[in-house]
């Protein structure tokens, strides 16, 4: 059974990859792009959805994907315009399509009529073409959504060969059939091979459903001198005698190879005409017993080799045509060897191509975060390696530290390396955004465009996953806040369509994520007020206009005076903040009145290694993430005053920052100021604390390690890290220092 | 009961299993407290600790174990009878307490002891240090152990700011 619980682990994996790429492809064709390739792609990815459904007997899914199938089919073979309308029909769809699956994997059920507008559309928008084509009988009869295979040509691919086979076959009538005859024809993909595929498998499934009897088409294999490695250009024609077979049963042998083949399955009246084409000497000498040894070649290799014999025999006078020597042994040519380097170039051939075909493995993420943490590990060895090498040492050994400084360059490239592996575009997460807009538009009645800039930004998958749930919050915000209705952007001058920006960068050793909106910015007055009345700020403290733009970041702050379902229970925002914070990123506001709001989230390349500044207080290492400081001062030159209720404050550079004296706060001792230092850092939304430390040791990185796992959180501590000398060093938590007021407890 | 007469035949084991307790027993000072053996992962030299800030003065801090930061906890000190002024003989015993691991700095480690849970008494009320602290009180070889209520000695640790 676990087994099975792997598989659908995968497709649900695979099927969240789909879903992103529907959503992909559906911003392009919006956007215009009316190429085929776009339509494939979007049949293609709900195809496999409704294929790995079906395996996992997922039924409302299946059936829903396959009406919404149907409809593509339409689209794709021209039979129906895609309209905007039936754009917008589509995505609605693919929502739908994603529901679905999500509840599959949930194991919960949406209800039999989830989706039935939709499908209620698919059949008006299909029947309403269907009369003219015979293909529109067939997706009659498959109204029910019956997935099963149906007498039907079922015609997947746009070649007019196969067009015509499926006509053809379509036109006979499938009732005249005798019970248990079936007549099959297969037609396989190069796809089919290339996932690893073996016809000769699904025949021998074929055989043990009763007698079987194989026709291998030849026709279309051209002469030795066109052949492609890796075209396909054998098909089969197969009569199936068996008195228990259906079409049901016949179409799950080929289940796993729909889309990569042309199948016609329809039953056959009982010593029917043979198919005409199947008479040719070579096509009767590839005929192969049902049950082959195991061993035997492919029926239609045996046979192609056949027909290259007769090629070369009838072309070796003239110039003897290479031929690979993987066929040399099964067909013996009379003919010169072939030159040695067109052996080998063919030969070469099937081989990159295997290599090409294998361009990405799936690996388990904890495997990989194995990696990384060792690496982490090793990075911090080598450093402290490095720091041990004192003037006299690299004297004396000078070959030791040439190979420290190789080490050390193998380690960062290791490092790099391995980030690399877990780095993800930002796609993921911004593609789940367009649905989110249009869903916000809907509900609010508003006109909103997303636009997504540097959508391939890379950023570590650990923060990718952190980013979610706080653009979720964030677009929400300005959909619902920003962005204003019509009727009020017309009369503000500006364009009904509200437009909320997305953008990603990387900025240094971090990411800059951004999300603009161009609707009527934050509301200050509003701001303050409710701030007043929720005692987020006491009644008479004045702000600045950006302090008053990041209290929309305080837990529980909502302007919105009506609790809507988008927002207004004030648990948005301050989700956002916290969730930033978790991964040592920071948030931004800026805003200007009737032009928009721009929120900025400053991320970390990465959470497995922290560039830090090593302090000590007391006896113990501290140390500080280097990206929150902004200097460091001596104390003897930092200019200190004191608030009148007598609280230390720093002044720099004309501004005054509140004084936290590491010693006091976690010794509980005071200290003389002189021979200490002052690090300068920054908080959230550009707030900076001055924190006192006894002495600054150097800079270094380390791997953050929880404090949560066999303790519990500790106020002003960030977390452990494990030094050079396996001593354990606390983080500094500079925001949570500065927010919450020093307590001084009597233990 | 046929279990035990068929291993009492092997000679193999001399107390029922069922009923009986193994301890890891160690000194802190004159007394002698207990815990239970599955719990221990591990008994290592005592080699400082980096203090936490904000907590009681029991909690002499974290240590570096293979990668994982764990809290150290001075029993000496739990108990209400000060910090123990720690030497490279003094011992840490890690114990799993739940899902997390943490040390316990005592004196030294005395023995492993097999009692009868039959030999459990209750602690006397009293000390409300001992009682909130202890699970019981077992008697072996006329000496008195306590045994240690760990989820108890670790709750509570944090000042509260």
């Amino acid at each position: 059974m676990s087994d099975l619980d792997d598989f659908k682990a995968t497709y649900f994996d695979e099927c969240s990859e789909l879903l992103l790429e529907l959503e992909e492809q559906f911003a392009a064709i919006q956007a215009g792009d009316r190429s085929p390739d776009r339509l494939n792609a979007v049949f293609r990815a709900i195809h496999s959805i409704k294929g790995g459904g079906g395996a996992f007997g997922f039924t409302e899914l299946v059936a829903f994907a396959h009406a919404y199938e149907t409809l593509l089919d339409h689209v794709r073979d021209g039979r129906l315009q895609l309209t905007p309308s039936v754009t917008t029909l589509c995505i609605r769809a693919n929502d739908i399509v994603a529901d679905f699956v999500s509840a599959a994997k949930a194991g919960k059920s949406l209800g039999g009529n989830y989706g039935g507008v939709e499908r209620a559309q698919f059949d008006a928008l299909t029947t309403g073409h269907a009369a003219e084509t015979a293909g529109a009988a067939a997706d009659e009869s498959l109204e029910d959504f019956d997935i099963d295979f149906t007498p039907v040509a079922v015609n997947l691919d746009t070649a007019p060969a196969a067009d015509v086979a499926g006509e053809d076959s379509f036109a006979q009538p499938p009732l005249a059939a005798e019970r248990g005859h079936w007549e099959i024809h297969f037609t396989p993909h190069s796809e089919l091979y290339a996932r690893a595929n073996d016809p000769l498998l699904l025949l021998r499934e074929l055989a043990s459903l009763g007698e079987l009897n194989v026709v291998a088409k030849l026709k279309e294999i051209p002469p030795l001198a066109d052949f492609e490695p890796f075209g396909v250009y054998c098909s089969w024609e197969l009569t199936l005698v068996s008195p228990t077979a259906t079409a049901e049963t016949i179409g799950e042998v080929f289940e796993f190879v729909e889309g990569n083949c042309d199948l016609t399955i329809m039953p056959l009246a009982p010593r029917g005409a043979k198919p005409a084409e199947a008479n040719s000497l070579a096509e009767l000498a590839a005929m192969v017993t049902p049950k082959a040894d195991p061993d035997d070649a492919m029926p239609g290799f045996e046979a192609l080799a056949n027909e290259l014999k007769q090629e070369t025999v009838k072309r070796a006078p003239a110039a003897p045509p290479p031929v690979p020597k993987l066929l040399a042994g099964l067909a013996p040519v009379p003919a010169a060897a072939p030159p040695a380097e067109d052996a080998d170039d063919r030969r070469a051939g099937p081989e990159d191509r295997r290599g090409a075909g294998i361009q990405s493995i799936r690996v388990d993420l904890d495997k990989v975060d194995r990696v990384v943490n060792m690496v982490g590990e090793l990075v911090i060895t080598q450093s402290m390696l490095t720091q041990q090498m004192d003037d006299m040492l690299k004297a004396r050994y000078q070959e030791l530290v040439r190979g420290l400084e190789v080490l050390a360059q193998t380690t960062r490239g290791l490092q790099d390396a391995v980030m690399a592996i877990r780095a993800q575009p930002v796609k993921s997460v911004f593609s789940r955004m367009p649905r989110l807009v249009r869903e916000l538009a809907q509900k609010t009645g508003k006109q909103i465009r997303l636009e997504t800039i540097g959508e391939a930004t890379e950023i570590d998958k650990t923060v990718i996953e952190q980013l979610s749930d706080p653009l979720t919050h964030m677009i929400r915000n300005s959909a619902d806040h920003g962005i204003e209705t019509p009727e009020k952007r017309k009369a503000a001058g500006k364009p009904e369509i509200g437009t909320i920006r997305l953008s990603a960068e990387q900025a240094g050793g971090n990411i800059l994520i951004m999300v603009e909106d161009d609707g009527a910015g934050i509301n200050r007055e509003r701001v303050l007020e409710v701030a007043r009345q929720r005692m987020v700020i006491g009644p008479d403290q004045q702000l600045t206009e950006e302090q008053i733009d990041n209290l929309i970041f305080a837990p529980g702050f909502s302007t919105a005076s009506e609790v809507s379902d988008i927002s207004g229970r004030g648990v948005g925002m301050d989700v956002v903040l916290s969730n930033i914070k978790k991964i040592g990123g920071s948030v931004n506001v800026r805003s200007r009145t009737g032009q928009g709001t721009r929120m900025t989230l400053r991320l970390p390349l990465t959470l497995a290694v922290l560039d830090v500044m090593l302090v000590k207080v007391g006896p113990a290492p501290y140390v500080v993430p280097l990206s929150s400081i902004v200097e460091t001062i001596q104390c003897a030159r930092a200019d200190f005053g004191r608030t009148p209720s007598g609280g230390k404050v720093l002044r720099v550079r004309g501004e005054y920052v509140q004084v936290v004296d590491l010693s006091e706060r976690f010794e509980m001792s005071a200290r003389e100021m002189a021979n200490r230092f002052v690090v300068l850092c920054e908080a959230e939304g550009g707030n900076k604390v001055a924190l006192v430390v006894d002495d600054i040791i150097g800079q270094q990185q380390v791997v953050i390690k929880s404090l949560e796992e066999n303790f519990e959180h500790v106020d002003g501590i960030a977390g452990g890290t494990i030094l050079g000398d396996g001593n354990v060093a606390l983080i500094v938590d500079v925001q949570g220092l500065k927010s919450h007021e020093f307590h001084r407890n009597a233990a | 009961m046929d279990n035990l007469a068929y291993k009492d035949d092997y000679g193999t084991a001399p107390v029922n299993m069922q009923n009986s307790l193994q301890l890891i027993a160690f000194s802190i000072g004159e007394q002698t407290y207990g815990v239970e053996i599955t719990t221990v992962r591990e008994i290592r030299a005592w080699n400082g600790a980096t203090p936490l800030p904000n907590t009681r003065d029991y909690v002499r801090g974290v240590i570096n174990l293979r990668g994982t930061i764990v809290p150290i906890f001075d029993l000496r000190a739990r108990f209400g009878d000060g910090q123990t002024s720690a030497t490279k003989n003094h011992v840490v015993v890690v114990m799993s307490v739940g899902d997390k691991w943490v040390g316990m700095l005592v004196d030294a480690v005395s023995d492993i002891l097999t009692v009868s849970k039959d030999d459990i008494h209750n602690v006397p009320e009293g000390n409300s240090l001992d009682t909130e602290l202890l699970n019981g009180i077992v008697t072996y070889d006329s000496r008195m152990v306590g045994l240690i209520d760990l989820a108890a000695v670790v709750r509570g640790a944090k000042v509260e700011a």
